[in-house]
């Protein structure tokens, strides 16, 4: 089977294939148009693309369907979504790409680069005097009120006094290809450039499944970039060791997994606004550890609206006081706050002449052609064409595209209204002219087809000049023109290839890989990761509960199965769960089987399915602190679809090897937390999850199997405790009977030696209580509380507990039952107030805003 | 004349306040026809940051940082302020609503520049196409503007109730417009909202209003109290002052202390706290004639 086949291993090659005629038989039928990458006009292959084209022929249709399948598996693992919360299922948020890479030759591309480096330092030039002496508003060279109505011209930003500032350390450009074969411009990216983490993570993927082909056209690799990208932000943090964060919005927002993957790349911690505070006009990321400050901060969120205090209209997500330790210079923001004014297509139609007025050069990449609509000769003129309107500040990221209004599909009322609307607002949007992209062939079957293709380009300030990265994230177009960087038609890498071989350049995930662990001992666990951490501990436990709950209660309904237990046990069972949500349907009440099912496939409240969810969204929230093998496991149970099932959809057997799937899995995960994960904080959050978890699941099902039960020893229920108890085999060997109450009672509640005993996890709790940092000589309100529940514990006499009284009651297990029921809960709590609180969302108030009087 | 201006801001929280940053617009500004002479704040707890600065309107304004637990904060804010009286050009002789939006098309030198960005929407005085047709009406081309725009405030004046219950801080200008009621925030953000639909420059202005009741006289309403009203831009001639709450030219009984867009760039004490539960304010503003 291919899909088991490991990473990285190279496709197994078909034989008998003759390169030559495989090759003119992906080329048959390759349509002529446009420009386009592969194919010259006369009908020859372009040089860049000879030996990837030969290569692709050598390797057959199984060896194709071979690369297609470890790169698509490489794309899995990676986690790659518009959405981390979404169903993987999900084609709007599922992120494609397509196999075939755009080639394109060192030369071509060393002009590209010298454009974007050029168009980079104008931007760069522009921003600085918008936010200084502002003279291309009094000489006339750009419109002033295409700057003073500007959402993102950010006030607090000007300083007259202060021309030389850099606003640009990160860039993006949008470049498409014209059908007639020339490079144009079709947006910038200046506020905060997205989309980075998707180049990466596809070329990745790409590697792994093109790996031969890969080294033999010389592509040059994306790591050298990154490395300067790295020397930039550390010598622009001004210490040696200085503190950088990426500060991304909403982890729900379509670029998320972008970002995330990013920061993994670069070493650096992925913050929310919440992680940061302001003190002493210095910036603080929230740790366990305390307050550390951060040097640096790479922003992913919009800059006008940063900081609620300095910036009307910011909301929550912004950090009070930003503003203020940024003007103090002791943090910088990379891109300063404000890059955002030159975003989109804001500049487009005066770029020739900023050019030379700000550098004295002709601008080498022209921009697609674009009128600005705060003109009216150019807005009567736009509006005659009936060109696409956008607006001029418009991002146009993965997952969330500008969406051009086309005039052309309005009704006469509406077109009307849009007129009106221009003539009032006309500074803030722009018409553009739709350009004919140029093609790059796509795989469709054991054929090459011609799809219209643009590019996202990415740019970072190295030293004094900018540089390039040799690579960016395809957009594949699904109509042969556009006005923007085509959206939702699935992507592609790009490779620069060369003649010669690259220099070696050592990969930055496989550093930050190895070091994750080293660096992030302790120091900069952020109290958002651990409250996310022990969560994932808790609902990992809680899902392997319910699985083996469900395998035990399917085990019993086979035919063949064993009839050990009254169903109205495993009733009642099932009822343990289900109760906490929403009561059955009538028609489900009464069969055991649907019972199951529901538990296990309908989205409800403690229902499986919405455990698994929990688990992959607090996974992803931490990825950076889980190991890589254990982010796999965990995200190959979320997109394993059987778990997505109609509800009563699967009979009992394909059912029961699911469920050995998942607690193999789940299992698997739990043994990589105890042997792979250093024993940092990180780890501790997550174990102390995990302890609290099983041991409230345990009193549960103690009081249902046993205390509850007038018979437990004859009617079955103590095997079954033992079962969901994991205990079944200790008890075996150590008994070599029936299960009697005594024995298990000890063996699951009060034997210290028993890794799935109440007394275990409180001891474990115990010890994790006793390391948490803390302010007290004092034990703490959790240490307390530990203390108090495992001195029950350990006081308890297993025989005392099990005899009942002359009324039948065991009123001491009863006591200890409750006791620990209701003390578990409340360690949780305990734990969440003093270590997560300030994860939480603490502003209570924003602007405190008096209203004024008369 | 010199006034002495005195205001104290004290906020309550029921739970501590761990951590609170501040922004303070209580220092009133210089102007063609103000001068402060001396201002001075305390601060109750003392602050651990304090940073007195400039915003980008040329407002004094000062940073807070407050790092000790407290459940009460006070700021008092004191100051000695010269106000004379403004020379109005004649309203019918003021260039016409056509000039005006012409000349700012052309904007290239500062005093242009710097009212055209008064002219675009704000936060609290967005475009709404029902103020523009209610206000369209005082605006023929032709008119002179302060004519005009003194039109608007009159309009405003008659047509709308001064009622504190009916509006928050948080009412949208369309809300106010809609109910005819609210307060001179709402009064400002309204006019400066009509005039900007119109394409027209207008800004907020906050400060003070001094009341002398005389024997006889009707008290102003919102005596010794902050007050806000508008400042609209006449080319060549500058900025000049209306009160639609009062339906007054602005004269020496306004004491100036900030200018912006609106009320969101220039709130006396706007603050981002950590903690404190639920908040009462209480303010007192007292404006005393010096000598």
């Amino acid at each position: 089977m291919l899909a088991s086949a490991p990473l990285g291993e190279p496709a197994p090659l078909s034989i008998a294939i003759d390169p030559e005629s495989e090759c003119r038989r992906l080329l048959r039928d390759y349509p002529r148009g446009g420009h386009d990458e592969m194919l010259a006009p006369d009908g020859t292959v372009r040089p860049a693309w000879r030996v990837f084209l030969d290569g692709l022929a050598a390797l057959g249709p199984a060896g194709r369907e071979a690369a297609q399948e470890s790169t698509r598996r490489a794309l899995r693992e990676s986690g790659i979504a518009f959405n981390v919360y979404a169903d993987p299922e999900d084609r709007r948020h599922a992120w494609r790409l397509d196999l075939l890479p755009v080639l394109l030759a060192e030369e071509e591309w060393s002009r590209i680069e010298r454009g974007l480096a050029q168009r980079a330092r104008l931007l760069d030039r522009a921003l600085a005097d918008l936010y200084g002496p502002r003279t291309l508003l009094r000489d006339g060279s750009l419109p002033p009120s295409l700057v003073l109505a500007a959402a993102e011209y950010v006030r607090p930003e000007v300083r007259p006094d202060r021309p030389d500032r850099r606003f640009l350390l990160l860039y993006a450009c949008d470049l498409a290809r014209t059908a007639e074969g020339r490079w144009v411009v079709l947006g910038d990216q200046c506020d905060a450039p997205i989309g980075n983490g998707y180049a990466l993570a596809s070329r990745v993927a790409l590697s792994h499944g093109f790996a031969e082909l890969f080294a033999a056209t010389n592509t040059r690799r994306l790591a050298g970039y990154y490395q300067r990208l790295q020397e930039t932000l550390l010598a622009a943090s001004g210490r040696d060791d200085g503190r950088i964060v990426v500060l991304a919005g909403d982890p729900e927002s379509p670029t998320w997994f972008s970002h995330a993957y990013l920061a993994r790349y670069l070493g650096y911690s992925l913050v929310q606004g919440a992680d940061l505070t302001v003190r002493d006009d210095l910036l603080y990321l929230k740790t366990l550890d305390g307050l550390q400050r951060v040097d640096l901060v790479v922003r992913k969120t919009p800059g006008h609206l940063a900081d609620p205090l300095w910036l009307p209209g910011s909301g929550l997500a912004g950090i009070s006081g930003l503003v203020q330790a940024a003007r103090s210079g002791r943090v910088l923001i990379a891109n300063r706050l404000g890059a955002g004014l030159a975003q989109g297509r804001a500049l487009a139609p005066f770029t020739a002449g900023l050019c030379r007025r700000l550098l004295g050069e002709d601008l080498l990449i022209e921009e697609a052609p674009t009128f600005w609509l705060g003109d009216p000769a150019e807005r009567r003129r736009a509006l005659e064409l009936g060109l696409p309107v956008l607006p001029a500040t418009a991002r146009n990221d993965p997952g969330a595209p500008v969406l051009p209004i086309d005039p052309t599909a309005l009704s006469t009322a509406e077109r009307a209204a849009l007129a009106e609307r221009l003539e009032r607002e006309g500074h803030r949007w722009v018409a553009q002219r739709p350009i004919a992209f140029a093609t790059t062939p796509s795989l469709d079957g054991d054929r090459l087809v011609p799809v219209p293709w643009a590019v996202r380009c990415f740019v970072a300030l190295a030293g004094e000049d900018y540089t390039v990265l040799p690579g960016g994230l395809v957009r594949l177009a699904g109509a042969p023109t556009g006005v923007a960087l085509p959206n939702g038609f699935g992507s592609k890498d790009l490779w620069i290839t060369s003649e010669r071989p690259p220099p070696p350049v050592p990969s930055l995930l496989l550093a930050s890989l190895r070091e994750v662990h080293l660096r992030r001992t302790g120091r900069d666990l952020l109290s958002r990761s651990a409250d996310n951490l022990f969560w994932l501990g808790r609902y990992a436990e809680r899902a392997e509960a319910t699985m083996r709950l469900a395998r035990s209660v399917l085990t019993r309904l086979r035919e063949d199965g064993r009839v050990d237990v009254e169903p109205a046990i495993l009733h009642r069972l099932l009822d343990l769960v289900l109760a906490k949500g929403p009561p059955p349907a009538e028609s489900d009440a009464r069969s055991l089987e649907r019972l199951v099912a529901l538990l296990l496939f309908a989205p409800r409240p403690y229902g499986l399915r919405e455990t698994l969810d929990h688990v992959h969204r607090t996974a992803t929230l931490v990825r950076d602190q889980i190991s890589h093998d254990a982010w796999r496991m965990l995200n190959a149970l979320h997109v394993d679809r059987r778990w997505r099932t109609a509800v009563g959809a699967l009979p009992a057997r394909p059912t029961l090897e699911l469920l050995d799937d998942g607690i193999r899995a789940l299992s698997a995960f739990a043994g990589t937390e105890a042997e792979n994960m250093t024993r940092n904080w990180a780890w501790r959050f997550l174990e102390m999850g995990r302890r609290i978890e099983r041991a409230i699941q345990l009193v549960d099902l103690v009081r249902l199997l046993l205390l509850e039960r007038t018979d437990p020893e004859n009617d079955g229920s103590l095997r079954l405790l033992l079962e969901l108890g994991d205990s079944f085999m200790t008890y075996r060997s150590r008994y070599l009977t029936t299960p009697l109450a005594a024995p298990v009672v000890d063996l699951l509640l009060l034997d210290e030696t028993n890794p799935r005993s109440a007394a275990f996890q409180l001891e474990e709790l115990a010890r994790h209580c006793r390391l948490l940092p803390s302010e007290t000589p004092y034990r703490t309100a959790e240490q307390r509380l530990v203390l108090e529940l495992s001195t029950a514990v350990q006081l308890a006499d297993p025989v005392r507990l099990v005899t009942p009284d002359s009324a039948g009651r065991r009123g001491e297990l009863a006591l200890l039952l409750d006791r620990l029921a209701r003390g578990l809960p409340l360690l949780s709590d305990v734990i969440g107030r003093t270590y997560f609180a300030h994860a939480e969302a603490a502003v209570t108030t924003i602007a405190l805003q008096r209203r004024e009087g008369a | 004349m010199i006034y002495t201006v005195s205001h104290r801001t004290t906020y309550r929280y029921s739970d501590p306040v761990a951590i609170s940053h501040h922004l303070l617009h209580l220092a009133p500004r210089g102007g063609a026809w103000q001068r402060c002479r001396d201002w001075a704040l305390e601060i109750d707890p003392s602050p651990s940051v304090r940073r007195d600065d400039r915003d980008y309107f040329g407002n004094p304004v000062t940073f807070l940082t407050i790092q000790q637990s407290h459940r009460e904060l006070v700021l008092h804010a004191a100051s000695s302020v010269e106000v004379r009286k403004p020379l109005l050009p004649e309203p019918g002789r003021t260039p016409s609503v056509r000039a005006v939006r012409e000349r700012l098309a052309r904007a290239r030198e500062n005093d242009a520049l710097a009212a055209l960005e008064f002219t675009f929407p704000s936060l609290y005085a967005p475009f709404e196409p029902e103020l523009l047709a209610w206000a369209a009406p005082s605006f023929p081309p032709e008119r002179p503007f302060l004519e005009a725009a003194a039109e608007l405030s009159a309009r405003i004046h008659r047509e709308f109730r001064y009622d504190p219950r009916a509006t928050t801080v948080a009412t949208p200008v369309a809300e106010a417009f809609r109910l005819r009621r609210g307060v001179c925030q709402d009064f400002a953000h309204l006019a400066i909202a009509c005039l900007r639909a119109l394409g027209l420059p207008a800004r907020y202005v906050s400060g003070y209003l001094v009341t002398r009741p005389r024997a006889g006289a009707t008290r102003l309403t919102g005596a010794d109290a902050s007050h806000a009203w508008l400042s609209v831009w006449i080319p060549d001639l500058g900025w000049f002052d209306l009160d639609p709450t009062n339906d007054l030219v602005v004269g020496e009984e306004h004491v100036t202390v900030a200018w912006g867009r609106d009320y969101g760039d220039v709130a006396p004490v706007a603050g981002t706290i950590f903690g404190g539960g639920r908040h009462t304010v209480e303010v007192a503003v007292d404006v005393v004639p010096a000598g």
